[in-house]
């Protein structure tokens, strides 16, 4: 029983050793090639552990040709704007219909989960027109009110399961105590869908941070770009320095990976919740 | 004095978005997909649909998102089992399942791009060393690059896949498995009979939620091979993308994109009616 | 459980939410129905490879005498965005009162940019142009005609002919040449010695295929092929377009003659057959490669030779030691075929919108500057060895001669030069007449998709020559 159970074990720790290699062996690969002089990586053999050292292309990456710093600064500007506007509409969207009375509930939320299906390239040239209209080509509030679109509908449908397995036991003994709505929302609701709200939000901020095609399309010009359009420039037409674009891949998953590493778990947990009340 | 319902108040910030920015864009492409050259008119769907290329297209896009499900489903299923066993370190190893859905398209595709460089890329020389051909191969070649894009699809949702599956498997009470173990059944008996009943709503819906996914995505494809080469991994989104933008065919881009549309929404409908069914 | 409905009462918040819905749904369907706005408003979004900008033109309205001049060029790599703002500013030093302010897009989104900035009335004042792109233009009645400057120009430092005549048709100047690009063999010396036992570059196609076969080799011993002949590319890029264009052209083939389409034509599958062979020779995975990969490939000492604008020398010179064995030579010709080299002339084009603006003369005041043999070179640098002078008094330039890389490379440069006085060919340019509609091949790259079908094998190289013939013909009748 002893040796079954050890062997059982030495089978699991092979798979997950084999799983975390395939998982990570990327991000090693770029870690290490951002450190490798440009010669090394065109002219000699790949090797897993690089032969030169040179910090050349981060340096590259902070001055003033690749402005690393400047895209990030603006994907910043705009990931936050719209992880909270996203976090407010949902969560009031979402506990209206996971609690509200209103007519035609059920096949409202289900063309929200459907929105969620567009491709946003599908939408890029009529969204075009509307930021035209506003005024807004070429500046970063026209990411923040468009982003929104991809974030809100995955956040409704995920809050409203977060809302509807909280039992409504307690909602109804506050309102019959003669609580208002709105304080049944924001003192009992919210502090239990905590965990529900901080994953929305998490998702949003990734989900914005990324967002690339409607960037492409909204913006012009070196000045306002987001940090995936700068690093897609990086891979550029006529030249290309895979050290450098090594170096840029690195850095942009590092806060994402810095900030995100403590909040996992309740990420995970949140995802459970939702997942499973299907 | 009928009370006031302000219940409405909490949704018409998400629907007055929802109403600008997305059914609006909606209709523009609806109804621009009848126009052309400013006459109402069907002639933008009869030069789609007498493009080859849009037919290649579609195929291609059945053998990639297929392909990609399959892999996806079967590979996150296995990986959510690995995870769901009780050994030191589970919950790092766990969390470590996010890292490649935190990535974006683009951070992946570059990345992948740059292990499959033809000539200083890490994979081929890994495949030399290890023996298995002897001499540089590019997983550019025209027979092989959906398989590579396939790839890293796959790596890029396969995780995320497996966490969605175990949250699934934590929720199957373990007394079903011990009464189980008691009437001798064995571990692939199990899995048959348990925890892949159990686990058939969540697999349905994330094979759903994936196929069309897939069957929409873009940006990898484009960022690894813009869709080639020749014609070997042009998807119907990538010609949809060409077609608009490239080649300045709004109209005819928009046909596609409703076509694609109907598509996902045929999908959805055939989906829910075998849902129903088997309910 | 959800709370009780209001009995037989319908809510006022309801009735209020529906009627507002409907009132923006109807607003926004009526917008989309207007004739006008139905047209197409395309957006700029282009290859994510590619460098994507364009600018939000609000047109200020300008203090008696400062003016602002919007600049469009399509140089969008960083180094070349640098030397053009250095030699902005240094022109603002001298002119004070005149302001550029230059948007650089890429080649693969220019011409939908072009498309929609003219649609919303957003075009820019100047822009750097090539023929094609000229032409195009002129089609969607852009351009400004500029004889006179242009007479000028040659009358202070004298053009070479076969430039002027890239930017000449109907009677008129439709830019002012500024510079020119011109196509080249590069090669390793070391390896073609070593490795294929040639002495010098080679002439003929029969000498080139030899080389390049011989130089596909292992090199260490290791049994692994280490190094290749050559890259030519396939991938639907403008790089492709020229790369077979440049083998068409010494064959005798071409795409557009006059008002017709000759690319059906044996000239055209021998040239393609070549094209083919060559990529017998290729690196794996360069079935993906666009200009930039091809020439780290070079510079890195990984293929023997490369067709090369000299864009690439900037990258060659950072490789120390293999670029000592860099050099160049004319393309390669077959039997029977004629010495030309693919080159672009480039030039600037006024557009109708900077008389609206009044700023036409301060363009002018512009294109002298730079064409002055003092600032000259600074403008040809800002990619070093790629941008040759076109004028006499231009070639004399000191401020050109005196870049690091074009020290290095003298040689290839002069050659290039030479050439470009010679040998220059463009497509559209090469009959009687200019064939005004031979930009097509930069905006739908037929060619280089017909040169995709035949390498992966989806079509013969007779099907896909005839192919891209109908294709073009099908073009040219929309428009």
């Amino acid at each position: 029983m002893k040796i079954n159970h050890l062997f059982k074990l030495v089978i699991i720790y092979f798979l997950v050793i084999v799983t975390l290699v395939i998982l990570i062996f990327p991000y090693y690969w770029v870690f290490i090639s951002s450190f490798k002089s440009t010669i090394e990586i065109a002219t000699e053999e790949p090797r897993l552990i690089p032969r030169t050292f040179t910090l050349k292309h981060y340096e590259d990456l902070f001055g003033s040709v690749y402005k690393f710093h400047h895209y990030a600064l603006n994907s910043l500007i705009v990931s936050l704007p719209v992880t909270i506007i996203s976090i407010l509409i949902s969560t009031l969207a979402a506990y209206g219909l996971a609690r509200g009375r209103i007519k035609g509930k059920r096949a409202f939320s289900n063309a929200v989960l459907l929105s969620y299906l567009t491709e946003p390239s599908m939408l890029v040239v009529p969204l075009f027109f509307i930021i035209l209209l506003f005024g807004l080509y070429n500046n970063l509030i026209g990411l923040i009110l468009t982003y929104p679109i991809v974030t809100i509908p995955f956040c409704i449908w995920m809050l409203r399961e977060f809302f509807i397995s909280i039992p409504i036991e307690i909602e109804e003994a506050a309102l019959v105590d003669g609580a208002s709505r709105l304080h049944v929302l924001t003192k009992i609701v919210l502090p239990l869908a905590a965990p529900g709200i901080f994953t929305a939000g998490i998702w949003s901020f990734v989900t914005a941070w990324n967002e690339f095609i409607l960037a492409l399309a909204f913006i012009a010009g070196l000045e306002n770009w987001t940090l995936p359009l700068g690093l897609a420039s990086y891979v550029a037409v006529y030249d290309i320095d895979w050290g450098l674009v090594s170096a840029a891949c690195f850095l942009y998953e590092l806060p994402a990976l810095i900030v995100f590493a403590p909040l996992t778990k309740y990420f995970v947990k949140g995802l459970t919740l939702g997942a499973v009340k299907r | 004095m009928p009370k006031i319902n302000y219940d409405y108040l909490l949704i018409m910030p998400a629907l007055l978005w929802i109403a600008i920015f997305l059914i609006f864009p909606f209709f523009y492409v609806i109804v621009n997909s009848f126009i052309y050259k400013n006459n109402v008119t069907l002639d933008n769907y009869v030069t789609v649909f007498k493009t080859p290329r849009f037919f290649s297209s579609l195929y291609r896009t059945f053998l990639w998102t297929i392909g990609n499900v399959v892999f996806q489903l079967g590979l996150g299923l296995g990986l959510a089992i690995l995870l769901n066993q009780n050994f030191k370190g589970v919950s790092a190893v766990r969390s470590l399942m996010l890292i490649p859905w935190l990535s974006s398209n683009v951070i992946v595709a570059l990345q992948w791009k740059w292990i499959f460089h033809g000539t200083c890329g890490i994979a081929t020389k890994l495949l030399m060393d290890i023996g298995i051909t002897s001499s540089p191969i590019s997983f550019f070649a025209p027979n092989v690059a959906l398989l590579s894009c396939i790839i890293v699809n796959v790596w890029r949702w396969t995780p995320f896949t497996a966490l969605v599956f175990l949250a699934g498997l934590q929720v199957i009470p373990l007394h079903l498995y011990e009464s189980a173990l008691i009437d001798g059944a064995s571990v692939f008996q199990r899995f048959l009979k348990i925890t892949l009943p159990l686990l058939k709503p969540i697999i349905a819906v994330w094979a759903l939620i994936t196929f069309i996914r897939t069957f929409n995505g873009f940006e990898i494809v484009w960022i690894l091979t813009g869709g080639g080469p020749g014609e070997a991994t042009l998807l119907l989104p990538i010609h949809m993308y060409t077609t608009t933008f490239l080649l300045g065919r709004f109209n005819e881009g928009s046909a596609i994109s409703v076509l694609m549309t109907l598509m996902s929404a045929i999908f959805m409908i055939l989906y829910v009616r075998t849902a129903q069914r088997s309910e | 459980m959800s709370g009780e409905k209001p009995k037989g009462k319908i809510s006022p918040s309801l009735i209020a939410t529906v009627v507002i819905v409907i009132i923006l749904l109807a607003a926004l369907v009526y917008y989309v129905t207007l004739p006008p706005k139905v047209e197409v408003v395309l957006t700029t979004v282009a290859m994510p490879t590619t460098v994507v900008t364009t600018v939000a033109v609000t047109p200020t309205t300008p203090a008696p005498e400062k003016k602002e001049i919007i600049f469009w060029h399509c140089e969008t790599p960083p180094l070349r965005v640098q030397r053009v703002e250095a030699v902005i500013r240094s022109f603002e030093r001298e002119y004070p009162w005149i302001k550029i302010k230059q948007v650089p897009i890429g080649w693969d989104a220019i011409y939908s940019k072009l498309d929609e900035a003219i649609k919303t009335g957003t075009q820019p004042d100047v822009i750097q142009t090539i023929p094609g792109l000229a032409l195009y233009l002129y089609h969607a009645e852009q351009l400004l005609e500029v004889d006179d400057l242009v007479k000028e120009i040659d009358g202070k430092y004298h053009y070479a002919k076969e430039q002027l005549k890239m930017h000449y048709w109907d009677g008129h100047y439709w830019s002012i040449p500024t510079e020119a690009i011109t196509l080249f063999l590069s090669y390793r010396e070391n390896y073609i010695k070593e490795y294929a036992g040639y002495n010098r570059p080679p002439e003929t196609w029969d000498e080139l295929l030899d080389m390049v076969k011989k130089c596909t080799r292992d090199i260490d011993g290791d049994g692994k092929i280490d190094i290749w002949g050559i890259n030519v590319p396939i991938t639907r890029t403008l790089a492709t377009d020229e790369w077979f264009w440049q083998q068409l052209a010494v064959n005798n083939g071409e795409v557009f003659l006059d008002t017709q389409v000759v690319l059906d034509s044996p000239q055209a599958v021998e040239a393609l057959k070549f094209y083919l062979e060559l990529r017998k020779y290729c690196p794996p995975g360069s079935e993906n490669w666009g200009w930039a990969e091809q020439n780290l490939a070079f510079a890195s000492g990984k293929i023997a030779f490369n067709f090369n604008f000299g864009g690439a020398l900037a990258t060659i010179a950072e490789y120390g030691e293999l670029a000592k064995y860099v050099k160049g030579c004319p393309v390669p010709i077959p039997k029977g075929g004629k010495r030309v080299a693919l080159s672009f002339g480039y030039g600037i084009g006024i557009l109708k919108k900077a008389e609206e603006r009044g700023t036409v003369d301060a363009v002018k005041t512009f294109i002298r500057y730079i064409m002055d043999p003092t600032n000259y070179g600074y403008w040809l640098n800002r990619q070093p060895g790629l941008f040759l002078p076109i004028t006499e008094e231009g070639k004399k330039s000191p401020s050109f001669w005196a870049d690091p890389v074009v020290m290095k490379f003298r040689p290839i440069v002069e050659l290039c030069i030479n050439e470009t006085r010679d040998h220059a060919g463009l497509w559209g340019f090469m009959g009687k007449e200019t064939s005004k509609m031979a930009y097509l091949i930069e905006s739908t790259h037929y060619l280089a998709e017909a040169v995709a079908k035949a390498a992966t094998g989806e079509m013969t190289p007779e099907q896909a020559i005839k192919w891209a013939a109908e294709q073009f013909r099908l073009e040219m009748l929309k428009h």
